[in-house]
């Protein structure tokens, strides 16, 4: 069984269902003890995709004192772990898979949610927001185009290069 | 408009394309800049252009839509239209790319994308969101497929981070949203209205049709929209 699926699992009016997810279990393990599941289904699998080899090993954090970052590495194992059922009634039931990367929430993913008459699948999906949190985290740095509100683009490029210096083995 | 362009055209096409691509985001800047006293923008009210016009429907039809968290009358009553013009034009670039048999390229104008076909290996284009925490970092790669991205959000000064729309207060619990519409235009325009709505842009978000947002709060935590890990794959 696993508790912090009733933490994240809000049914209001039974239309929406909004996982807190992330944020819960984030939360949760700053208050108590880490509820790490127990009933793991996959092997240590990371989903970070870094794109560029040379910026694995490194984890520089995000940068922000109240950042999750602050979390020790390891307070989770790495892995892909599914939840147990959790009830949405009288609706339907919800279950969740979590992916744990450098010892940290980088995933949740809905892989059931309450469906048919009188669930909110029936009203539409606008009126079904399940919307997912989740820990950021560094993804590599391999792309084509860069979106940010940062603007200076040249002191982008300047700390993109030696954070990558120092990425090199 | 102050920020970097980037053009890039896959495609073997001839030099003066890219050159006819500039010279309107030129033309545009020095038509709708409201920093300079020759503009369009500063001599208003005089007769409006079709494209002013355009601009100022455009601009009153997000408000509507928005709730009014889209509006380019600042409180002096002056008009800057900045926050719309600029993902207008990029899709303007893009629509004259594509009028002349451009198929595969890119158009970034400051974080905001408008694609189109795919990349010089064939590959889908893959735009990194920055971390607003660390502008080294990216922290999601995605794949538009043709799609408008834009992202609105706190901007850094120095090691300090804040609000563009709230200067002087403490930071929002928002510091960054990435729309993802079906063009730039669309993602432009609902981008900024979103993060001016604080936690309930990514809802906001949600309610359009067409529409995916990833939302960053000022602890790291994000929150995306129901349909976005579908563009986090290829």
């Amino acid at each position: 069984m696993i508790q912090f699926l009733d933490m994240k699992k809000l049914a209001i009016g039974g239309i929406i269902i909004v996982l807190l997810g992330g944020y819960a279990l984030w939360a949760a393990s700053r208050s108590t003890q880490p509820t790490v599941p127990t009933d793991q289904t996959g092997q240590a699998t990371s989903t970070q995709t870094t794109n560029n080899p040379s910026a694995t090993g490194t984890d520089t954090g995000i940068g922000d004192s109240s950042s999750p970052s602050d979390v020790d590495p390891g307070q989770y194992k790495n892995g892909t772990y599914t939840g147990s059922l959790g009830s949405a009634a009288p609706y339907g039931q919800v279950q969740v898979k979590v992916t744990i990367s450098s010892g940290k929430i980088t995933a949740i993913d809905v892989i059931q949610k309450p469906e048919g008459p009188g669930t909110t699948d029936e009203l539409g999906a606008s009126s079904y927001p399940v919307m997912i949190k989740e820990a950021i985290a560094k993804q590599g740095s391999h792309v084509d185009i860069i979106s940010g509100a940062t603007q200076n683009t040249e002191g982008f490029n300047t700390s993109l290069s030696s954070a990558l210096q120092q990425a090199q083995i | 408009m102050g920020l970097p362009i980037t053009v890039e055209i896959v495609d073997t096409v001839s030099p003066e394309i890219l050159e006819a691509v500039f010279s309107y985001f030129v033309s545009v800047d020095e038509r709708f800049s409201p920093y300079k006293p020759e503009s369009e923008v500063s001599r208003m009210p005089e007769a409006l252009s079709q494209d002013m016009k355009e601009v100022l429907e455009l601009a009153e039809k997000t408000k509507e839509e928005t709730n009014g968290y889209f509006d380019i009358r600042k409180p002096d009553g002056s008009i800057d239209p900045s926050g719309i013009v600029k993902g207008w034009a990029i899709k303007n670039a893009a629509d004259l790319l594509q009028e002349k048999g451009v198929q595969n390229f890119f158009i970034d104008a400051g974080g905001d994308i408008q694609t189109g076909g795919t990349n010089a290996e064939g590959k889908e284009w893959s735009v990194g969101i920055r971390n607003p925490f660390n502008k080294a970092e990216i922290i999601k790669v995605i794949y538009p497929r043709g799609r408008g991205v834009a992202t609105s959000g706190s901007y850094e000064r120095g090691d300090h981070i804040y609000n563009p729309l709230t200067p002087d207060k403490a930071l929002d619990e928002i510091v960054s949203i990435t729309v993802i519409g079906p063009d730039v235009l669309e993602a432009d325009r609902f981008a900024t209205a979103a993060f001016a709505m604080g936690q309930k842009g990514v809802e906001f978000i949600e309610s359009l049709a067409g529409f995916e947002a990833y939302s960053i709060d000022k602890n790291g935590i994000a929150t995306m929209t129901s349909n976005f890990g579908e563009l986090t794959h290829i």
